[in-house]
């Protein structure tokens, strides 16, 4: 007897249709799954034995022989374990037969437990992305998962929380109708803390937000307790909203890597993600057997934080530059290779010494000269080339404390940051880019257009500030940015004038 | 290279044999030639009463090898190291005036018979005591002095570098060979001096930066100078021994002063209550060398717009000052701030680190 279950196969954050065919054939009782199963498929034979036998059924002494299509691909994850149970049961007359064409429209996910029940599985929303992408519009689905999978559109849900809930339903003994009344329920409560507890910070708030309106990667310098994290935490609050396509994708990464809950079944706000330094290569980057997305995916379409930078071992340093660069991050296995995306906005935070008090008029530095230069030169070169923006925090007076009114809120700077947004998105529509951080040399010739007092004023900074032909670059992208803060289609004098200043590590900085 | 040094080289380096017992030695005898040559005699070391010479260095001597001195001769031809004898007209008077006077000194680059003011601080400066060395350098290269300094790290590196900006001539005293440079980091520094000015060693080449070698350095440096400017040094700065030195050798110390709750400047404010003369202005230093400075136009006229004087009037009030409070003392946004600072940087007037601003 020969039936075929639906279901779907996970591979990075992609999916695509996995045919689950159970065949039951004379001979020596075996129970074989083939089709490139790694270890975790493999082991669910033993689950869906206990778990028929445990439904109440009898487990056939054949010759089980399931094949998961297309063969050539590596089947992972525990999800396979329902259709493959669906299928033994329906071979042995488990299901009506009038019924049986009913389970071709359905596809199935769920691990088993070996008491029958069906079981919360990793990675759902991406899977049911694919199954829907392909045609399926029924999908049979652990309890637990269903909340993530509401934000799937035009898909027809029906949770499960046992063996025998899910062929009570095909065998049409009882109806199951989710309803969606939480579908589309985007919080719009802001989990973010707000700006406005910043006191004073001017400056380093003007640098966050021009940096915020076109993702630029920013770098703040200053002593311990100058407020530099708390300012980091807050970049979040006043990026603009994800799109649902956004949403989509960034949920996707959440439910692979398990990071999904009841309180937070979809990721509707901008992740906000700062690793220890003592994070390890695959805790960062993804990896491990079967690949997980690493930090530098769990901040996509977010915040990448780098408290201490120069304590990040310089080889991660190293390694980092490519995912910034691509945007997605690849994980070489022997046999196939994962990309998972990884576009962020990348923010570090450095002392100045190792004591962190270098230049302080409160607190001496007692650091030796040495120290400080090899301090600093851990992260000189190819990731500082990566960094678009410096600037120093410092820490402020108790008296600034209690003088500070009219901080302006996180929502007044994100308004102004969307509206910078949305100029960029109209000015490339038709090009590859979307932001002014991502302009090569051929679009920055088209769009930033510079007068000639403004180019003799590049000049003379390049010259006299020592700067080098990448920071000339970053500093064109900068004055973009802050045009589009100012609403000018123009780059002028003054908008150049304030973007040279945030290259202060160009110059003869760290003597 | 004059025949007769091989055998200055030879005598100054004999293991053990220090300065003092080579002096005694050239008392009795006119030169190291005469030295070398009767050194073969067995009963040398009877007529000659030198203290505290081990067998060692006895034997050493009368074995009379040339092979050190000749390798330091390979060594320096090299590296384009000249050594000079204190018999030779080259060697710098100023030197000669000390007891123990090195018999060799090994340079590089080309010696200047200009008055020398030597300038020296911390390894660990401050922005206030690096812009202080180069601005002095700068000044008495102007009116043609010359800068020693030990181009250690932080105030001397500044030192050289305010004279080199000057277009002026600077000199360095290692504290090892002159082939090595030390710091690393100093290279370009290095290069530099030796191409437009001068490097001087009493270490043959080879010589590493062992620690104790430089207070010995740190004598020739004041010895060399007419007088020596200590321009910021924390209580334990070995420019305090230089000071020292000077004081022995009867030369004026010069101490800039700094604020008193700045521990760079602890050493620089005791030694001004310990007598040293403070150095209040810049110009100073050239009128106590004698010398009358002339009514330089001021500051040169600037030319600043209105809002880049009212900037500058700030940071000038507050010594140094940070972004955000030249924006709430002039009223101006953090962007038009930013934009200011950033053109009177470039036009030279003012300079930022670490976050604040302060006068160029």
């Amino acid at each position: 007897m020969f039936y075929k279950v639906i279901s779907g196969s996970l591979f990075g954050i992609d999916s695509e249709i996995v045919t689950v065919e159970v065949d039951l054939a004379q001979g020596l009782p075996c129970f074989q799954v083939v089709g490139l199963p790694d270890a975790s498929v493999r082991e669910s034979k033993e689950r869906i034995r206990s778990a028929i036998v445990n439904s109440g059924f009898k487990f056939p002494a054949k010759r089980i022989t399931v094949n998961l299509s297309p063969a050539n691909t590596r089947k992972e994850g525990t999800h396979f374990d329902l259709p493959i149970a669906v299928g033994i049961a329906a071979s042995l007359g488990y299901i009506n037969s009038n019924n049986g064409h009913i389970i071709e429209n359905y596809a199935f996910l769920g691990e088993l437990s070996l008491d029958g029940k069906v079981n919360k599985i990793k990675g759902a929303l991406p899977i049911a992305i694919g199954l829907r992408s392909n045609g399926i519009k029924n999908l049979i689905a652990p309890m637990d998962n269903i909340e993530e999978l509401e934000i799937v559109q035009d898909i027809n849900l029906i949770p499960v929380n046992s063996l025998n809930h899910v062929l009570d339903f095909i065998n049409s003994k009882v109806e199951i109708n989710y309803d969606c009344k939480s579908r589309n329920r985007m919080s719009n409560r802001s989990s973010y803390e707000d700006f406005s507890e910043v006191y004073g910070q001017e400056s380093a708030k003007r640098a966050i937000q021009i940096a915020a309106s076109a993702s630029h990667n920013i770098l703040m310098i200053g002593p311990p307790g100058s407020g530099k994290s708390m300012i980091a935490k807050r970049i979040p609050s006043i990026l603009p909203s994800l799109s649902f396509d956004e949403i989509l994708e960034v949920t996707k990464i959440y439910s692979i890597a398990g990071e999904l809950s009841k309180e937070m079944p979809i990721v509707s706000e901008r992740q906000f993600r700062s690793p220890h330094h003592t994070i390890t290569k695959v805790g960062l980057f993804g990896g491990g057997i079967n690949p997980k997305p690493g930090e530098v995916t769990l901040a996509h379409n977010g915040v990448l934080y780098f408290d201490e930078l120069p304590e990040f071992s310089r080889m991660t340093l190293e390694l980092l530059r490519q995912p910034m660069e691509d945007e997605k991050i690849l994980i070489s296995r022997a046999n196939n290779t994962v990309t998972f995306p990884s576009k962020f906005m990348f923010v570090a935070s450095m002392n100045p010494c190792p004591c962190g008090y270098y230049g302080s008029n409160k607190i001496n530095c007692i650091c030796k000269e040495f120290q400080i230069k090899n301090y600093l030169s851990k992260c000189s070169g190819p990731l500082l080339d990566r960094i678009d923006m410096h600037i120093d925090v410092l820490p402020i007076d108790f008296k600034d404390m209690n003088n500070c009114q009219n901080n302006k809120t996180s929502l007044e700077m994100k308004t102004e940051v969307e509206e910078a947004r949305m100029i960029q998105i109209e000015r490339y529509k038709g090009e590859s880019i979307s932001y002014n951080s991502q302009l090569t040399q051929k679009l920055m010739n088209k769009y930033c257009i510079l007068d000639s007092k403004t180019k003799d004023l590049m000049e003379s900074a390049f010259t006299k500030l020592n700067l080098s032909a990448r920071g000339y670059n970053k500093i064109i992208k900068i004055s973009r940015t802050i045009a589009d803060l100012d609403r000018k289609e123009k780059i002028n004098f003054g908008h150049v004038a304030e973007a040279i200043s945030y290259r202060s590590i160009d110059k003869k900085y760290f003597r | 290279m004059n025949n007769k040094i091989i055998y200055d080289l030879w005598l100054s380096n004999i293991p053990g044999l220090g300065i003092e017992s080579q002096n005694k030695l050239l008392e009795a005898y006119d030169s190291s030639y005469d030295i070398y040559e009767s050194i073969a005699n067995k009963d040398f070391f009877d007529t000659i009463q030198i203290n505290g010479l081990n067998q060692k260095t006895i034997d050493c001597a009368k074995n009379r090898d040339m092979s050190i001195s000749q390798t330091i001769e390979r060594e320096m031809k090299n590296n384009g190291i000249v050594p000079i004898s204190k018999f030779d007209k080259e060697y710098p008077e100023t030197l000669l005036c000390l007891n123990d006077a090195p018999l060799v000194i090994y340079t590089r680059g080309k010696l200047s018979k200009r008055e020398a003011v030597a300038i020296v601080g911390a390894r660990k400066a401050s922005y206030y005591g690096i812009w202080v060395a180069r601005n002095i350098a700068k000044k008495l290269v102007e009116y043609d002095f010359q800068v020693v300094s030990g181009m250690a790290l932080g105030i001397d590196s500044a030192a050289h570098q305010g004279a080199l900006e000057g277009s002026g001539h600077t000199t360095a005293v290692l504290g090892c060979g002159p082939d090595i440079c030390y710091p690393q980091s100093n290279k370009k520094i290095f290069d530099e001096i030796i191409d437009k000015g001068a490097i001087i060693s009493e270490f043959p080449p080879g010589v590493k930066p062992y620690p104790n070698n430089f207070p010995r350095r740190n004598r020739l440096i004041s010895a060399l100078s007419k007088v020596v400017v200590v321009a910021e040094a924390g209580l334990s700065s070995g420019s305090l021994i230089t000071a020292d030195f000077a004081l022995e050798q009867g030369k004026e110390v010069f101490s800039v002063p700094g604020n008193i709750n700045n521990i760079f400047s602890l050493g620089t404010n005791k030694l001004i209550k310990d007598g040293a003369n403070p150095l209040i202005k810049i110009d100073d230093i050239i009128n106590e060398l004698g010398i009358k400075t002339e009514e330089k136009m001021g500051k040169e006229h600037l030319c600043l717009g209105v809002d880049e004087k009212l900037i500058y009037e700030l940071v000038i009030n507050s010594g140094e000052i940070s972004i955000d409070e030249l924006s709430q003392k002039s009223n101006k946004s953090i962007s038009q701030i930013k934009g200011i600072v950033s053109i009177l940087e470039i036009k030279g007037v003012l300079e930022s680190a670490l976050g604040k601003i302060f006068i160029a």
